[in-house]
Formats: structure tokens, sequence, C-alpha cells
């Protein structure tokens, strides 16, 4: 039985182990639920009919309404330092182990159930190798790991190595392990939707911004009835035009607790995303809470993403905030510092996961 | 079973984890369970190697959801709207803390995280609980506890006679509140049991126990040979679920205190009529103290009064030394009174002796205290020791103490224990010498143990012979069965050689001064304990206590 690194280097890599465990093993602390990725500023109005009010007050829904959220799915990854190894240009380089789960939940009668669990373990590696040095480190590295004392069912990823002075391996791999996440995201997201169970009536929610996905344009038709709300966001960023130009942030001081902004419509690639911030809890209520806290970006896709002048109803953006409303009871445990922007249905989602998740000793114990 | 799947699944965390007596599982959604139930347990589907099946009895069930405080629940539920209706149920949890009775391969290793948790199976209880093992099985009722499709598992349980009538072990005790904690009609369901498998067991270590009852308030236990008129059929099937027949005690014989001016003869709660059919039917019997069987025993008749300076017993002993047998009752009160006016003995003053013939003669006032009558036979006037010790295996002595005042309670009840320890070391038998060799044992059930034997009064001499009794009737051959309300009262020496605790409902105050019942973990149970519940502990059983019930009394009440 021989650890990955061992392996790896009887396989002539020249590597070493990891710098050791400290208090927070996670190499990566960044969430990936924010709307913090990639997508532009600026902001035009775009719902319709236009609203008048800055600040939209939400009618509450009946009891009696049926839930109009019925799936929920989030991703999440834990990242294990694995050690380095050493380029054939001398240059030193981590290996990260990843593991990677989609869960997808289903809220029947007021109680979730799990519907799928999507997972991978993956090795990230650096491509500045040869094609056949980086193909002998796939073989030999799953196959240590699958014969392990605690055996782990391990995949095979590069990720990509600038020159010395360009951006950090650690981002690299960073954007890569999230690429992987957000890819199984997807492939979960088009099967759903293929089925046919994700409906208008039986919304999909996904934990963060749409605009993360970042080959969604091939996928647009599965993300129809699916809406992305972010628990953070940038508050420097513009919002508004002419004298209503402001931050976000100074927006969403002022916006009272159940209320919400109007649409607007963000850019991503070639797409427009209608997205709007809608108020859970504010500090009115309670005075611990920051001004940010409480609020959520909520996103959809308008009917026609890629057109000249795209367009999402006012309607549609009221029911999906009412229903959004409705979900901030029960709030995450108050533990979690994010509570007031939180959904529980997501946070349980997301805990799901978390629970799967092998400790970072045992992936440690097959190195 | 182990197509079905579990109704749920150990685990084990850094805070809580199993040991080999101790282990937590969560429940699946829609089980119920309750405390006492068992459970049967599977190591998870990953253990390679087989370390046997595990059974466990519950001990407690807690559910737990992921809310903080009740703080974050009222901001939870819209600031305190609590006609709010959230639109997702809270996660929540149900898991169970259970002890380890059995491993079906005798390892002792904690039970694995992830094992799997069945329903029982009624024979893998039994040999959990070791009564599989019991060399003599007495029934003792039966556990009713959960199992699949929400339909009950009934198993009848027994006690180890060895370890309730001797010779490894001996004694029992029942205590709790009165009217719900049924303490009476479980002791008389148990010597029920006993009569019933003696009579059908061949071993003849079986055949040899007898029973004397005190009956202690009005005419609780005077119909003990009677059928009771309303056994219904769940009464019956309960019996029959013991392995017992549902019928009233066999072979009794009641005494009644004589009074030679009652309307029957005799000082009890009973209807004249019925002591008379009693009487007639040669089941029925007075008892009285003439002076010889009297000054036997007269240090007991005041044995609840303080006595520093011992001059009542001098006196007493004086009268014990210089009155032969043929006394009457009127020689000897009239020579205590002349004693009290003249000290008879220089030792004793004269003072001394007033009190004792003040308190004599009121103490001897009951008309128990009288001579052989004309009519004796008529009367069936008998010595109630001597008709003890003739007492024959299997045969029940109901002793009539309900009417008299404590103090006479107490000098009947010394009287009865001295006769039976007497009739089984064979000092006054002469007609029976073989009565040690045949090892009879004698069963003495004392309602009201707290009167007899009440704690912090050690130098009471009827607490002495109880001390002994329970210290040294397993060997003796003298068992005793005490119930009470409160154990708490009751001599510690007295209760604490019991191998057989049975606690009934008590208070809560009670159930936390009670050292036997704080150190079981299902103490904080007793206090919600139902009608017909009763937590036993008995020494040979694995689980240390169980949850039995029982079947109501096929004897009709007084």
């Amino acid at each position: 039985m021989t650890g990955i690194l061992d392996a790896l280097r009887d396989d002539k890599f020249e590597c070493f182990g990891p710098t050791g465990v400290t208090e927070n093993n996670e190499p990566f602390s960044s969430s990936s639920d924010s709307d913090s990725g990639p997508s532009p500023l600026g902001f035009r109005s775009m719902e319709e009919p236009c609203p008048k009010r800055q600040y939209i007050h939400l009618e509450r829904i009946s009891d009696m309404d049926p839930m109009l959220f019925r799936y929920f799915l989030d991703g999440s990854e834990r990242v294990t330092d694995a050690g380095f190894v050493i380029d054939p240009r001398r240059r030193h380089l981590p290996l990260f182990i990843a593991q990677i789960g989609v869960a997808t939940t289903y809220l029947k009668d007021g109680s979730l159930e799990l519907l799928h669990y999507d997972s991978r373990n993956i090795l990230f590696f650096p491509d500045s190798f040869s094609p056949e040095d980086l193909d002998a480190a796939a073989r030999v590295a799953c196959e240590a790991a699958r014969t392990s004392k605690l055996p782990l069912d391990l995949g095979f990823e590069r990720y990509p190595v600038g020159g010395i002075d360009h951006s950090s391996p650690m981002e690299s791999a960073r954007a890569r392990i999230l690429a992987s996440m957000h890819k199984l995201e997807i492939d979960r997201i088009s099967r759903l939707a293929k089925k046919g169970d994700v409906t208008r009536d039986a919304l999909l929610l996904i934990d963060g911004s749409l605009a993360f996905y970042g080959d969604i344009d091939r996928h647009l038709k599965s993300f129809e009835n699916v809406v992305g709300v972010a628990k953070s966001f940038q508050l420097y960023r513009n919002l508004g035009k002419g004298k209503n130009l402001r931050h976000v942030g100074t927006f969403i001081s002022q916006m009272p607790c159940e209320h919400r902004s109007p649409a607007y419509c963000t850019k991503h690639r070639n797409l427009n995303i209608a997205s709007w911030y809608l108020r859970l809890y504010s500090p009115n209520q309670i005075a611990s809470l920051g001004h940010p806290s409480g609020v959520v970006k909520v996103e959809v896709f308008p009917e026609q993403p890629a057109g000249p002048s795209p367009k999402v109803a006012t309607a549609r953006c009221e029911r999906i905030s009412q229903h959004l409303l409705a979900l901030r009871a029960p709030t995450t445990p108050s533990t979690d510092s994010r509570w007031a922007s939180h959904l529980y249905p997501v946070h349980l989602t997301e805990r799901y996961i978390k629970s799967r998740f092998r400790s970072d000793f045992t992936i440690k114990a097959c190195l | 079973m182990k197509t079905t799947p579990p109704i749920g699944r150990v685990v084990a965390t850094e805070q809580n984890p199993t040991t080999t007596g101790n282990l937590r599982f969560w429940l699946t959604q829609g089980i119920d369970l309750k405390p006492f139930d068992f459970v049967r347990i599977i190591p998870p589907e990953s253990s390679s190697e087989s370390i046997g099946d595990f059974y466990a009895i519950i001990d407690e069930i807690f559910q737990v959801s992921d809310e903080v405080s009740p703080l974050s629940n009222f901001i939870s539920s819209d600031f305190g709207d609590s006609s709010q209706k959230p639109r997702v149920g809270r996660v929540v949890t149900t898991y169970a803390d259970a002890t380890v009775l059995y491993n079906t391969k005798d390892i002792e290793m904690p039970v694995p995280h992830g094992a799997r948790v069945y329903w029982p199976d009624e024979h893998g209880v039994r040999r959990a609980l070791g009564i599989d093992d019991y060399n003599r099985k007495t029934p003792a009722g039966f556990i009713t506890m959960s199992g699949p499709e929400k339909k009950s598992i009934t198993i009848n349980v027994d006690v180890d006679a060895d370890y309730l009538l001797g010779p490894e072990g001996a004694h029992l005790n029942i205590s709790g509140i009165s009217g719900l904690a049924t303490k009476t009609s479980y002791a008389m369901f148990l010597m029920s049991a006993i009569q019933q498998q003696q009579s059908i067991d061949m071993d003849p270590r079986d055949n040899r126990t007898s029973f004397v009852i005190l009956n202690v308030k009005s005419s609780d236990l005077l119909h003990v040979h009677e059928k009771a008129p309303d056994l219904s059929d769940k009464t019956r099937s309960e019996w029959q679920k013991c392995g017992l027949e549902a019928r009233p005690l066999n072979e009794v014989t009641y005494y009644y205190p004589f009074s030679p001016n009652a309307p029957a003869k005799a000082q009890t709660y009973l209807e004249p009529s019925a002591v008379d059919d009693n009487v007639n039917s040669g089941c029925g019997f007075r008892y009285f103290y003439d002076v010889d069987s009297f000054l036997e025993r007269l240090l007991l008749l005041f044995e609840d009064l303080d006595d520093p300076n011992s001059t009542l017993v001098s006196c007493a002993e004086y009268c014990m030394e210089n009155f032969g047998k043929a006394t009457s009752w009127n020689t000897l009160n009239h020579e205590i009174k002349e004693w009290a006016r003249e000290t008879p003995d220089k030792k004793i003053p004269v003072v001394s002796w007033r009190r004792f013939a003040r308190l004599f003669r009121q103490r001897t006032r009951n008309r128990v205290f009288t001579e052989r009558s004309r009519f004796a036979d008529k009367y069936c006037q008998v010595n109630l020791a001597d008709r003890l010790k003739q007492l024959k295996p299997g045969h029940v002595a109901v002793v009539d103490i309900a009417q008299l005042p404590d103090y006479l309670q107490s000098f009947v009840v010394a009287d009865i224990i001295s006769a039976l320890r007497e009739a089984r070391t064979g000092e006054v038998n002469e007609d029976e010498p073989d009565a040690v060799a045949d090892g009879r044992t004698f069963v003495l059930f004392a309602d009201e143990l707290n009167k007899f034997a009440p704690r912090q009064s050690g130098k009471r001499s009827l607490v002495r012979y109880l001390r002994e009794v329970s210290e040294r009737g397993r060997s003796e051959g003298l068992i005793l069965f005490g119930a009470e309300q409160f154990r708490t009262s009751v001599d510690e020496r007295v209760t604490g050689n019991s191998s057989t605790h049975v606690f009934g409902r008590t208070t809560a105050v009670e159930a936390g001064k009670d050292p036997e019942i704080r150190a079981r973990p299902q103490s904080k149970r007793v206090p919600f304990l139902r009608k017909g519940e009763l937590l036993v502990s008995h020494t040979r059983f694995s689980s240390g206590t169980l949850k039995l019930r029982f079947p109501r009394n096929a004897y009709r009440p007084g």
C-alpha cells in the first residue's frame, strides 16, 4: 500500500508533504455564494410594468398558497492541502484534494427530502508537466488512493500554472475547483430540467449568483425556472442612473423589511440577468444586525436573456419575492453568522453536503 | 428481521462515544419507542468481523432540533408571531440512550458506530435478561414493549426463586404511594405465583414455602381465598401470559384476634357472619394470649416506649422470672398492682413499678389477653405461635391485626417472627424433629413496614427482630416481603438486604431522597409511573431494573 505522494515520488515526481495541520484546514476561505464573481457593473431597470417606487412592499402569501420553491440545490467543497510537487521548471507547486458535493433537496409537505447527491474527490495537479507525466501521475495517484487503508475514489484534474510572475497557483487551483463544482451543479440542474420536474410552479432555488456559471449560455433552457439567491454581494457597485445613481450599500441601507428593489439588468457574457434585492430582516428588528445582513440578491433569467431588450414581468418578481419571504422562517441557527440572509432549506442542503465530507485527517491518511 | 429496515442507527460521537455498557441511537421517523423498551442492535453493514448482536434497554428518549435557544426560535417565528406557520419544518431528530444488556457472542466491546437498530425478538429479550438461565423461576409479571407497526410485544418475566426465597438471596421490598403503587396487589400476585408454581414443580426444593400474611388495614386481605367476582377476560389472559391460572390463594387459614364481647368474638373489620363461616368451615381461628404465652413476649409490649434506664425491661424480666405457667391474668394483674405499692425487689424502685403497672394495665386491657375459654373449641380459640409453627408447606396463614392498637400490632408481629424462627430451627418443634432438615421456608408479608421498623429506632426490639430476619432470614428460611409508602421511613438494614426491590409510583421528593431510586438511570420516571406499573429490580436481572405490569388479583378485594 503506497501513499499518493510516495507513488508520485516513485514515479519521478519531486513532491513534499503538507506544511502541517493548522486550525483552519481549508486552504480557501472565501465564499462561493456571493455575487463577487465575474459579473460586470452597470444596472438598468427591466421590469414590466416598471415599478414606480424604489422600495416595493411585499404582501405576505396565504398559508394555503402552495410553495413555489420545491427544489433546492447547493454545492460545496472541502479542500485538503495534499502537499507540493516540483515541476520541470523547478517550481514549488501545491497539490490539493478537493471533495466536491452537490445536493438537491425537495420540499414536500413542509419537510425537506434528499433528492440527489453528486460528489467527486479530485486531486488537483499543476499542468506544467508533459502529457505523459500527467497521465502517469493520474494513474499512480488514483490507484494509490483506491488501495489506501481508507480507500478513496479519486479523480485527477490539472490546474493551469502561468509564468512564475503571474497569478498564484493557489488562485488557479481554486478557480479550477469551483469550476468543477459548478460543472457538477449544472449537470444536475440540466438533468432536473430535462426530467420536467422543475417548472414555473415548482421552481429550483440555487444558492449563489447565476453569474457564477461560466458556460451557462449552453444550458440556458435548463435555467428557465431557476432562481439564484446570493447571501452576499458587492456593496460598492453602482445602482440606478443619473441623479438616482448610488452604491448598492447605500440603497439597501434604507430598504425597509419585507420590501424589494425593482429588478435591474445585469450583463453576464452575452446574456442579461434580472436581479433585485430583497430584505428578509432589518436592523430595526435586531439592533446587532448590520445593514447588509438580512438582504438577499435574487436573480432570474428574463424571457429572452440574449435579446436586445429583455423584460421580466413584475408579477413574476413579486411572486418569487413573496415566496422567498415566506421561506425566511424558520431561520437558520443563529450560530451561523449569515443567518439573517440564509434560507433554511438551503442551509439544510448545505449541511447535508458538509456532513457527507470526510475529515481532513482521513484524506491525509491517503497521502 | 434483517430484511426489514432498521428503526435507527447507533451514533458514536466525540462528545458521546458508545461504551461497553451504553449507547445512543437516532430513530427513524414515525417509530415510537418508550423507556424500558428493548432493541436489538446488529453491527453495521461495513463491519468486517462478526462481533455478534447486542440487546439493549432504553433508558431515556430525547428530541433535538437545530434551534439554538428559545430566543432564536422567537425570532424565527417572525418575532413572536405564534400563529405563523413555517413553510419548512425545522429539522428534528429523536434519539435514545440505552444500556447494553447482552451480546450474543459474549463480546464486551462498544457497540460500533452506524450499527443498525431493530425491534427485538422475544427469545432474544429473555436471553438478554438472563431469565432462561434461572434454576427456579417465579413469574413476576410481564413487559409490554413497543413493536413493529405500532403493535406491542408482551414478554412474561420471571424472577429467580433462588434469589427471592433463598438460598442465594432473599426478601422483597415494595415501596410507593398509597392507592397508585399497587404494593399489596403485587405482593399478593407474587405469593400466588409462588404457590401455584410450587404446586406444579416437581423439584422438592420448590415445595417448601408457607406464607404468613399480616392484614394491617380494614378487611383488605381477609378474602384472599375467595374468587374475585368481576374477573375480566383481559385479567385472565394476563394471568395466562405469566403462565398462571387466575385463581385466589389456596389453603388459606385466617387468624382473628379474640374478643369475647365482640359480635364475631373477634376484633376484626370482617362481617361477623363471614368470621363465623370461616371458623365453622375450619379455615378461621381466633388467637389469644394467656399469661404463659404472653410472658414469653412481655418485653415486646413496651418496645415502642422510651426506656433510657431500662426500668421497664427490669420490671418485665422480674415478672417473667417470677410467674409460672399456671398463672392467671387476674393473679398477674393483682401482683403487679401490689408491687406498684411496695417493690418486691430492692433493685427496682417503686416509682419504676408504678410506671410499669400503669403501662401494663393500659396495654393488656385488650381482650386478646385472656384465659383459654370454657368454649375454646367452639370459638376455635388458639395460640397463634403454636399454629404458625405447624403451618404446612404451601399453606397460607392470614393474621388479622387491623383493629389492634399499634403497640399490640407490633407485639403480634414480633410473636409471629419468633414463632416462625423457632419453627424453622426446631427449638420447640418436638413433634417434628425433621423441621430443620426439611428446609421449609416461610414468607412473611408485612404491609406498612414503616410502622414495624421505622428508621432511626434501632433500639426497638421489633426493629432488631426485623433486622435479624433481613440479615439472617435467608439462611433461616424466613423471608420478608415488606411494603411501605416511603422507603426512606423504614430502617435501612431492613430494606437494604432485599434482593428484590419494587418501586411503585412515589413522590418526586421521595424519589430524590431514596438512594435506591436515585442510583437507577430511570429514577426520573418513578414519580410518573401509572397505576399497575412497577419498577422491579431483581439481583438476577441483567438490566438491573425492569418496568413490569402484572395482572389484577384474582381474589375478592376487601
